[in-house]
């Protein structure tokens, strides 16, 4: 029954409801004002630290990863873990799964996943967001050219990324329905977070094969990095049309586990 | 004090057997991250054809590393220190807990010894074997057991747990006035990541070096590291003594103020 409400059940309703989620948000961000600040501070704080630690470590150009190519790394970082706090509530399907709160979701009329996290959005993610895609923008005048499309493309693969990633939160958060505690496997994606930080598309090719593929941390940053620094076309539309794929794939995946997940549920008569 | 940490090594031996998955996902999670900061430092000096990253050569620069990552192994998480202070503060419960007869910062001190000295034992083990069979091939450095200063080394561990604990116990105490420090953490969280040795070794830079001894962060595991490659002596032991004197005595002072703080709003 609850699979069948899911399929009849609209993401058009959920996007109806967007501008009250976003006013809850922001409510519910500045209620606590010390953690809103220190929570930007944070940001802020990251950013500094990282493009002080490429000019210590000022690499010379190492397969294209110049001083100046890691700051970009820095921004499309910052902009892909905002925007994965976007929708952070992804990360506590789990919790909700173990409590039985789940069932609150389920019977209302919106889609499911999508009510889920849209009603529990960080809206102000939308300012540390701002703040990576500025060192971007700013480290493309100084040392490079700003194109518009050429940026626009690029945020693409990042927005790609942190799809990719929720996608991964909410597969190994579907396990919750079949193991109930799934908090290091959760411990386990979120530290892909920290890898972001890293040109890794140093690594022998096995290791990018895997981490662009079942561990995507490489359409985070280091793809829109390197899709700014290309020149060719064709080169651009290659690396555009993998990480569509690759995201495709992460969402049917990610769907056909929830699904799964929601009959294990039911059987289960919750 | 000793009878409360049996009690809790029993506890944390009871833990291990009931979320097993937990326990091997953590170090396989911390081992790969460990892997890969490897694998990437040696990509960016081997592809750097001749640019040189630090005062250190190649090899003593990827030792350091590798040494390091498994000295702070054991203070992944090191926020539920300061849990151990919040929660009760926010839940209401501190009052029960000064009701004991054990001060609050020591009991949760044996507890964290348990819970760090079970890691470090086992990230011990880890690095010994890594050292014994495949330490020479990963980083082109021979390290000998027997150059190993043991008489600097193993205090040197015994206070970086210290230092840990009173670093973080330390943010806990904010609770008393700021109720929830999950922003302190992250923030702490970043400062501790750059100047604890963790992403590079702190010598690359002499200004980075000098500085990074006037904050607690270093004396945590980038000091046990630096002895056990034999690169510092006594006097790297002595100012991490110091440092963790200096932040038990913050810590004891700040929780009798922050009592005070508690007591005042009818705590």
């Amino acid at each position: 029954m609850l699979l069948e409400r899911e399929h009849k059940s609209s993401w058009w309703k959920a996007i109806l409801l967007l501008p009250d989620y976003i006013g809850l948000s922001i409510v519910r961000s500045s209620e606590f004002k010390f953690s809103f600040y220190s929570y930007l501070f944070l940001y802020v704080a990251q950013i500094a630290f990282y493009l002080f630690f490429w000019n210590l470590v000022n690499p010379p150009n190492i397969d294209g990863w110049s001083k100046e190519a890691c700051f970009l790394l820095t921004g499309f970082a910052t902009l892909n873990i905002a925007l994965q706090e976007l929708v952070w509530a992804t990360g506590m399907i789990d919790q909700m799964i173990l409590k039985g709160d789940l069932i609150v979701v389920l019977v209302r009329p919106e889609n499911s996943y999508f009510g889920l996290v849209m009603r529990r959005m960080g809206a102000m993610a939308v300012i540390p967001a701002t703040l990576g895609l500025s060192v971007v923008v700013v480290t493309l005048c100084f040392y490079y050219e700003l194109h518009l499309l050429q940026l626009s493309l690029a945020c693409v693969i990042c927005i790609f990324g942190a799809i990719c990633m929720r996608a991964l939160m909410l597969c190994v958060n579907t396990l919750g329905f079949k193991f109930g505690r799934v908090t290091a496997l959760k411990s386990f994606v979120l530290s892909g977070r920290d890898l972001s930080r890293y040109p890794l598309t140093l690594l022998p090719l096995q290791f990018n094969v895997m981490l662009s593929t079942l561990f995507p941390v490489l359409l985070i940053s280091n793809y829109p990095a390197k899709f700014l620094l290309l020149k060719d076309p064709s080169q651009m539309f290659l690396m555009l049309s993998f990480a569509f794929i690759i995201t495709v794939a992460w969402i049917l995946f990610a769907m056909f586990c929830w699904r799964r997940g929601l009959k294990i549920y039911e059987a289960q008569s919750l | 004090m000793i009878s409360k940490c049996m009690g809790f090594f029993q506890l944390e031996l009871k833990q291990i057997n009931e979320f097993k998955l937990d326990f091997f996902l953590f170090w396989i999670e911390a081992l790969m991250k460990c892997t890969l900061m490897l694998l990437f430092w040696n990509q960016m000096w081997t592809q750097s054809r001749g640019y040189v990253f630090s005062e250190m050569d190649q090899p003593r620069f990827m030792s350091m590393i590798l040494i390091t990552q498994f000295m702070l192994l054991p203070y992944r998480g090191s926020e539920r220190v300061a849990q151990l202070l919040e929660q009760p503060v926010i839940s209401g419960q501190m009052a029960l807990i000064l009701c004991r007869p054990i001060h609050p910062i020591a009991m949760n001190l044996a507890r964290i010894l348990c819970q760090h000295g079970r890691m470090l034992i086992v990230a011990l083990l880890l690095m010994f074997t890594v050292q014994y069979f495949f330490f020479e091939s990963l980083t082109n450095y021979e390290l000998k057991f027997s150059s190993i200063a043991w008489h600097y080394f193993i205090p040197s561990i015994l206070l970086s747990i210290l230092v840990n604990f009173f670093v973080f116990t330390g943010l806990g105490l904010f609770s008393f006035w700021i109720g929830d420090v999950w922003s302190l953490l992250y923030v702490f969280g970043i400062l501790a990541g750059f100047f604890s040795g963790q992403f590079y070794p702190l010598h690359m830079d002499s200004t980075l070096e000098y500085w990074s001894r006037w904050l607690p962060f270093r004396y945590i595991g980038y000091s046990p590291a630096l002895i056990y490659m034999g690169r510092e002596g006594l006097d790297e032991l002595l100012r991490q003594f110091v440092t963790a004197t200096a932040l038990g005595v913050i810590c004891f002072k700040g929780f009798a103020l922050s009592l005070k703080k508690f007591e005042a709003s009818g705590g």
